[in-house]
């Protein structure tokens, strides 16, 4: 099976896990350095996603409540990192997103365009 | 004249509110700022609850303290909101204590991004942001610039150390 294998984090009011090729965010992201435990997790996913040539991933962000700037750098540091992969190993990265948290709309919106060919944002109720 | 609160919370936080109104000091204290940007966000929504994107207070709570949290000295962070009597707009001003050196930088980042259209900045800020993750993201204030479409401005009070940022809020209504 190519299902992501990246172990699951539940650190300071938020759970970043992974089912099948889905990263699923929960809680609220308002830490001063989110990045001690978002960067160790975001690498494992992406390096995880190469070794296994996945092509396409979700990013499940529907009950994350909130995500301060310090935590939108983590997520613009893997769709970078993403961009810098030769051709042949880019993968798609769909944005799962609520409508119920207005934030995401905006936050993602502008996420996106770091990398429009290979990013996508899917609202959901 | 509507009726004012003053909420004393363990975590420090003073409220007071009259009929839109808020006069908020925190405490230095990271865990204070969700607490304020909750706060914030459902006043605006009980005083204005025909507009669809009231968050946009949230984000620009959640990131001015986070900027004054992290750059003032040990006292407290005052925040205050005024909505304007007609229409839909809300200003916010966040001001603490900080050193010179800081004050000038947070003057010179908000003249650069007046100078700039939102997005343009805050790609740039998010590309820039990653090339050095031991200092601060710097997001902050692009994303409030870009995210909140708002307007921002910052005063410096030389003598009382104190720097003052604004940020003025147009909200929509749901039918626009």
């Amino acid at each position: 099976m190519n299902d992501l294998n990246v172990k699951s984090v539940s650190e300071s009011g938020i759970e970043m896990k992974t089912e099948g090729n889905t990263i699923i965010f929960s809680g609220s992201i308002n830490h001063p350095r989110p990045q001690v435990f978002m960067e160790p997790f975001m690498d494992a996913v992406h390096d995880n996603i190469v070794e296994k040539k996945i092509k396409e991933v979700n990013f499940d962000i529907t009950d994350l409540r909130f995500l301060n700037s310090s935590g939108i750098r983590e997520i613009v540091d893997w769709v970078l990192k993403m961009s810098k992969l030769p051709d042949s190993e880019k993968y798609m990265i769909n944005f799962i997103c609520s409508k119920q948290h207005k934030w995401q709309e905006s936050s993602i919106t502008t996420l996106i365009y770091l990398n429009q060919n290979y990013t996508n944002k899917v609202m959901k109720d | 004249m509507g009726q004012s609160i003053a909420i004393k919370t363990e975590r420090g936080v003073r409220l007071r509110s009259e009929a839109a109104y808020l006069d908020v000091a925190i405490t230095r204290d990271w865990e204070s700022i969700p607490l304020a940007m909750e706060f914030f966000t459902d006043f605006t929504i009980l005083r204005m609850n025909n507009c669809e994107d009231t968050h946009k207070i949230g984000i620009a709570v959640s990131e001015l303290l986070e900027n004054a949290v992290k750059y003032s000295g040990k006292e407290i962070i005052r925040i205050k909101l005024n909505k304007a009597e007609k229409g839909n707009t809300i200003t916010l001003h966040v001001i603490n204590k900080t050193n010179k050196k800081h004050a000038r930088r947070l003057i010179a980042r908000i003249k650069e991004l007046n100078s700039i259209d939102s997005l343009t900045y805050y790609i740039q800020r998010m590309k820039e942001s990653i090339k050095n993750k031991e200092e601060s993201a710097g997001l902050g204030l692009a994303r409030v610039y870009h995210e909140t479409e708002a307007k921002l401005s910052v005063r410096y009070f030389r003598l009382k150390k104190l720097v003052e940022v604004t940020a003025t809020i147009t909200l929509q209504n749901e039918e626009e």
